[in-house]
């Protein structure tokens, strides 16, 4: 019974103790600095000039040095818990901006590494074959009008079907105008005769027929153009070993960046928002 | 005539006729610069200190490469990115101030840890101890005396340089080796953005140049010259913001407080022979102080120093209603007797001192073609309205980013220089300009050819939109020669390009210019064609006007819906091609011309913010502006 009894009243005790122990924590923590060897070796290594000739391992120290790196630990650290204690921290937006930022750069670092497989590599290529493509290209000479003459659109579409030289020396030749840009395109990406045409007008060009005859009109942001298009080469699916390189690189990184999102919300969901 | 000089008499004749007969490929002797190739020699990647530790810490220099030709990239803030019609060029101009050293330092890089600063710096990055900013700005403005040493660069720029040749497709994609020489005494705009026509192999016999080096362009131009003369490479600056230079991009005195001279002059022009007129931080072209009587001379301005520092010099002109905001620019103006500043701080007044010094010493110092670029820290050159990735990450796509400031609002305010101006936070978010892009005529898309066109200066700014323009200036121009299919042929054999200076006049009474002006096939229509033209006075002064050359019927309309972020293309014109004649013209004066190109009114980057993301507007932001474009001049100096 005895023995029991004092069994129950330690392990009370016990508790009493530990909780005692909790509920000032923080108190023990802010009023309580903890010196040892080990964390003066580490501050002096970081506030000294490892690369000095000078400079004298923490061991090899004499006492008294000892002691004023000791104090120089112990005025660091009172001014930055007292500083934590005014909450300077939370009106320092390059403190707070840093801290976001480390806070951002521990998810990363402990972002669980990815199990690469060629098959893995190999589905992400296949969602994503829309990067891995070489454009159409197109090559074609073409004769440039400006909307200027209301008649213009009637002679171009008669030259056009009749492919008549006469016709053209006698209506159409002294109505040339300057293109702002080119007269012909070799090998031309879409993007690039995009960037010349505009949108529509580059659709309206890879889509006429190759021939030796001159086709349209076709209306662009200047004006009419009559064209004669040579070659058309489709859009080009690269192969996934010809860009596997790529494909890794951009695996790795859309991965990161999709766990750290996950990891984000994770944390953020732990927090209570008040609108205020 | 003995029968030998007989014989050789024929064959001279027969040599002379052969020679001098009109060639019969029209082809031949031709070889103009017909390409006209997009680009932006101006952009920050995570290499970049202040890009890296202000949020870009993912986006490369080869992600700008892939951005810039046309590849989708993901920005910082995780947009899906991708430019409507690729560049044809691109320099990412990284700063040599601590050139890929914040991300070396973060990454731990054993080498750059062992360095006394690394070391120092890793410190502040694990304590949090914001004397890595303020260490970081000191070194940017050159009042650091601690940096780097030559040795630890090496590798850095051994590793940016060879990256750069990778994407450097001749024909096709230009990629150029630079970087941006970053120096601001007292606050003070003096930044220079170095590009190199060479390949890495070259470009590794030296180690970027950088403010803590010198920050005295002249020492810059010095460094250039020795890269030069040692290595036979080549290499030139471009000046850039001039807007918030404090009026010490055009001075009248050199870094020594000594009057400029010829020498001065000879080795500016050699050495930078571009400004960028335009980009994210606003716009150089004019500022009402310096042309009231241009209408649109109030274009994305923006007032003091990049520094926000020596408020001093500035006044408020309001404390209420749009300006009870201390970050609005518009609501500063230099004090009555810091007003000369404007005149050295913008491409117009610096071309009128460029001819006033002419007319005293004899040498013109400001003779600069222009570009744009972006000066974007976001490794993406996206300058469209309704493309527009912002400068920093603070100011990426996003709710919110119009309010936002640059770096974060709420930095401490330091009343140090100012009287009633606080400084502190750099700028809101909104004052930023989607802006600007190179044009260049070439002959072909590689480096030594686009080089070549920036020396000559056959070049011009645009604000974003892919505006193309020509410019020829001559004698013999007629108003019949617009008419003319083989205007770019008639341009060169009659006169020369823009960035040039006027042929001889001989006795000709005027000089005359033909101009083409094309919209950007993808945008809006042109509103209006100007030359600006400045000149001499007798007196050694110097006076300015803009001529309407052509305007559209419509001119003045405004076809923008404020609430859904769109316009018509219903006025305004696709292209413009011009015949002008000065009538102004005193043969005893020097002068210089330009082209202004005003598009149609367009939303600007913040009304498309607001359509997008919901975002309300304050009405002091502008909802509707004219986009534009600025050519190289052309001068005139009396014979």
């Amino acid at each position: 019974m005895t023995k029991r009894f004092y069994t129950i009243l330690g392990v009370f005790l016990g508790i009493l103790i530990v909780l005692f122990g909790l509920l000032n924590k923080k108190d023990l923590d802010v009023n309580t600095i903890v010196i040892n060897d080990n964390i003066l070796n580490n501050f002096y290594l970081a506030n000294r000039n490892l690369e000095d000739p000078a400079f004298i391992q923490y061991n090899d120290l004499s006492d008294i040095q000892i002691a004023l790196v000791r104090d120089d630990y112990i005025k660091r650290e009172v001014l930055k818990r007292e500083a934590l204690n005014w909450g300077l921290d939370k009106v320092d937006p390059i403190i707070s901006s840093r801290l976001a930022q480390l806070g951002e750069q521990f998810l990363v670092n402990n972002l669980p590494n990815e199990e690469l497989s060629e098959v893995s590599l190999n589905s992400f290529y296949n969602e994503n074959k829309h990067f891995y493509i070489d454009d159409a290209k197109v090559t074609f000479s073409h004769i440039f009008f400006r909307n200027s003459d209301e008649k213009i659109i009637n002679d171009l579409t008669s030259y056009v079907r009749t492919q008549n030289e006469e016709f053209f020396n006698n209506n159409l030749l002294n109505k040339i105008s300057v293109f702002p840009y080119q007269k012909n395109y070799a090998q031309r990406s879409e993007s690039f005769i995009r960037g010349h045409f505009g949108e529509k007008t580059t659709k309206e060009i890879f889509a006429l027929e190759i021939s030796s005859k001159w086709q349209g009109p076709v209306q662009s942001p200047y004006g009419f153009h009559i064209i004669k298009l040579t070659s058309v080469t489709e859009a080009k699916q690269k192969s996934f070993d010809e860009v596997s390189d790529l494909v890794l690189k951009r695996f790795i990184s859309e991965r990161r960046k999709a766990n750290l999102k996950l990891e984000l919300e994770k944390k953020i969901s732990s927090y209570q928002i008040i609108d205020d | 005539m003995s029968k030998k000089s007989f014989l050789f008499s024929i064959i001279l004749i027969f040599i002379t006729s052969f020679v001098s007969a009109k060639e019969y490929s029209p082809g031949v002797d031709k070889n103009y610069p017909k390409k006209l190739l997009w680009g932006d020699t101006h952009l920050h990647s995570n290499e970049s200190a202040d890009a890296y530790t202000i949020g870009n810490s993912n986006l490369t220099p080869s992600d700008a490469f892939r951005f810039a030709r046309g590849e989708e990239v993901i920005s910082e803030n995780g947009v899906r990115a991708k430019l409507r019609v690729p560049l044809d060029f691109l320099l990412v101009s990284d700063h040599a101030t601590f050139l890929g050293m914040f991300k070396r330092i973060e990454e731990r890089d054993p080498k750059i840890l062992k360095t006394p600063l690394g070391k120092r710096w890793r410190k502040y990055m694990d304590e949090d101890d914001p004397a890595l900013f303020t260490e970081f700005v000191d070194g940017l403005n050159g009042n650091l005396d601690e940096t780097f040493s030559k040795e630890d660069y090496e590798p850095i720029w051994k590793e940016i340089t060879e990256n750069v040749d990778k994407f450097n497709q001749p024909g096709v994609f230009t990629a150029f080796i630079g970087y941006e020489w970053t120096p601001a005494p007292t606050g003070d705009n003096l930044h220079r953005v170095v590009v190199f026509k060479d390949d890495a192999k070259l470009a590794q016999k030296i180690i970027p140049f950088s403010a803590i080096d010198s920050n005295k362009p002249e020492d810059l131009w010095n460094f250039l010259k020795d890269y030069n003369s040692s290595t036979g490479g080549e290499a030139i600056s471009i000046s850039h913001n001039s807007n918030i230079s404090g009026g010490r991009m055009f001075p009248l005195e050199n870094s020594y407080g000594e009057p400029i001279d010829s020498a001065y002059a000879n080795m500016r022009n050699r050495w930078e022979p571009l400004v960028e007129a335009t980009q994210v931080k606003g716009d150089s072209e004019t500022h009402p102080a310096i042309s009231p009587d241009d209408p649109f001379a109030d274009y994305e301005t923006w007032e003091g120093n990049i520094g926000r520092s020596q408020t001093k010099r500035l006044i408020r002109i309001s404390t209420t209603g749009d300006c009870k905001d201390p970050l609005n620019y518009k609501c500063y103006k230099y004090k009555e007797k810091e007003k000369y500043r404007y005149k050295g701080s913008y491409v117009r007044s610096g071309l009128r001192r460029g001819l006033e010094i002419e007319k005293k010493i004899g040498s013109n110092p400001f003779k600069f073609g222009v570009i744009g670029s972006t000066d974007n820290h976001t490794a993406l050159a996206a300058s469209e309205e309704d493309n527009f990735f912002g400068k920093f990450l603070d100011s990426e796509p996003g709710p919110g980013r119009v309010e936002s400031c640059m770096g974060g609002c709420g930095r401490p305010v330091t009343q140090a220089d100012g009287e009633d101006i606080p400084s502190g936070d750099l700028w809101r978010n909104w004052q930023i300009s989607a802006s600007g892009y190179a044009g260049v005529w070439a002959r072909e898309n590689t480096r030594e050819e686009i080089f070549d066109a920036f020396k000559r200066k056959e070049t011009f700014a645009t604000t974003g939109p892919r505006i193309a323009v020509r410019f020829f200036g001559g004698w013999e121009f007629s108003q019949d020669d617009v008419f003319d299919p083989n205007f770019v042929d008639l341009g060169y054999s009659k006169g020369v390009p823009m960035g040039s200076d006027l042929p001889l006049r001989g006795n000709k009474k005027s000089p005359t210019f033909l101009i083409m002006a094309a919209k950007d096939p993808n945008g809006a229509n042109l509103e209006r064609v100007q030359i600006v033209k400045g000149w001499t006075n007798k007196d050694g002064s110097s006076s300015e006007k803009v001529y309407d050359v052509d305007l559209s019927s419509d001119a003045g309309s405004n076809t923008v819906d404020i609430e859904a972020a769109t316009y018509k293309n219903s006025i305004g014109e696709a292209q413009f091609i011009s015949f002008w004649k000065d009538p102004d013209f005193n043969s005893k004066e020097q002068a210089f011309y330009y082209i202004r190109v005003i598009e149609i009114p367009t939303p600007r980057w913040t009304t498309y913010d607001s359509a997008v993301f919901g975002n309300k507007l304050p009405k002091f932001i502008p909802a509707s502006h004219q986009e534009r474009a600025y050519t190289s001049p052309i001068w005139y100096s009396p014979e």
